[in-house]
């Protein structure tokens, strides 16, 4: 009888644990990147493998339309009104990405915000605004997030916010 | 009775391998994103003994012909604790 109630206890413990650990906001999924980092995809955002062709047409004609400069797609993120990529800016011996993708002659650089933790750039291209942010905590390889949409008001929001680097997080 | 346990035993052991298998799925797997596909793997042991693998991102690209690079993958494979496996897929032109 004893047994019996310390395996009902244990296996409750065991449940409750399993619910705890898997509630961790309103984060719904985590997107290793290396061993340490990992961008956070949240409730009401859907991570897409593999990215449809549209998908990653559009990352490419706006992040990585370099003849020379590769910034291939990682991960593609979509959301309810925005899509968020992750790229992978390779070592370049004579192009800078960040440099690259702010002269793009296709697009417009709206603003660039720069401290210790981040490079972002603003940009806007037709009817599409897009934030390219390079966290400075991930260099090797140096990852690119980027937020695109054709809310600008939105867009301005997460460039203002440095919203790319709220969802850098531990892989677990 | 012996059969069975060993029988348990081989579902056992196939189950545990297969748990250990992180397979990514991987744009790779459809052409539509690049003409081109190029891999490259690592194999070590018990994380640390590589013997000079080598999964970059550049050494897919070079197995793949691939000078303009769309998409990169990964996928990684570990047997219990002892053999893992790092590989790297890359798509593009």
């Amino acid at each position: 009888m004893k047994h019996r109630a310390f395996v009902v206890s244990a296996t409750s413990l065991l449940l409750a644990f399993a619910i705890i650990s898997c509630g961790n906001g309103d984060v719904k999924e985590r997107i290793p990147i290396g061993e340490k980092a990992a961008f956070l995809v949240l409730e009401d955002e859907q991570l897409v493998q593999p990215a449809p062709k549209a998908a990653v047409d559009r990352y490419g004609a706006l992040v990585n339309p370099f003849p020379v400069l590769n910034v291939p797609m990682y991960r593609y993120v979509k959301g309810p009104s925005y899509d968020i990529f992750i790229g992978i800016a390779l070592p370049n011996d004579g192009e800078n990405p960040v440099d690259s993708i702010a002269q793009y002659s296709g697009s417009r650089l709206v603003a660039r915000s720069e401290n210790g933790e981040h490079v972002s750039l603003s940009m806007r291209r037709g009817d599409t605004s897009y934030v390219v942010t390079f966290p400075a905590a991930l260099s090797n390889p140096r990852m690119v997030v980027a937020y695109v949409t054709t809310d600008s008001t939105a867009a301005t929001a997460w460039f203002t916010d440095v919203a790319a680097m709220k969802r850098i997080g531990t892989p677990e | 009775m012996s059969k069975i346990k060993v029988a348990a035993a081989a579902v056992l052991a196939v189950v545990s391998l297969s748990a250990c298998s992180l397979t990514l799925p991987v744009n790779a797997t459809s052409n539509s994103v690049g003409s081109k596909v190029g891999t490259a793997s690592a194999t070590g042991f018990l994380q640390v003994l590589f013997f000079g693998g080598d999964a970059s991102i550049r050494t897919a690209a070079k197995n793949g012909g691939i000078s303009k690079i769309s998409t990169v993958d990964l996928k990684k494979s570990d047997i219990l604790g002892i053999v893992q496996t790092y590989e790297c897929i890359v798509t593009g032109d």
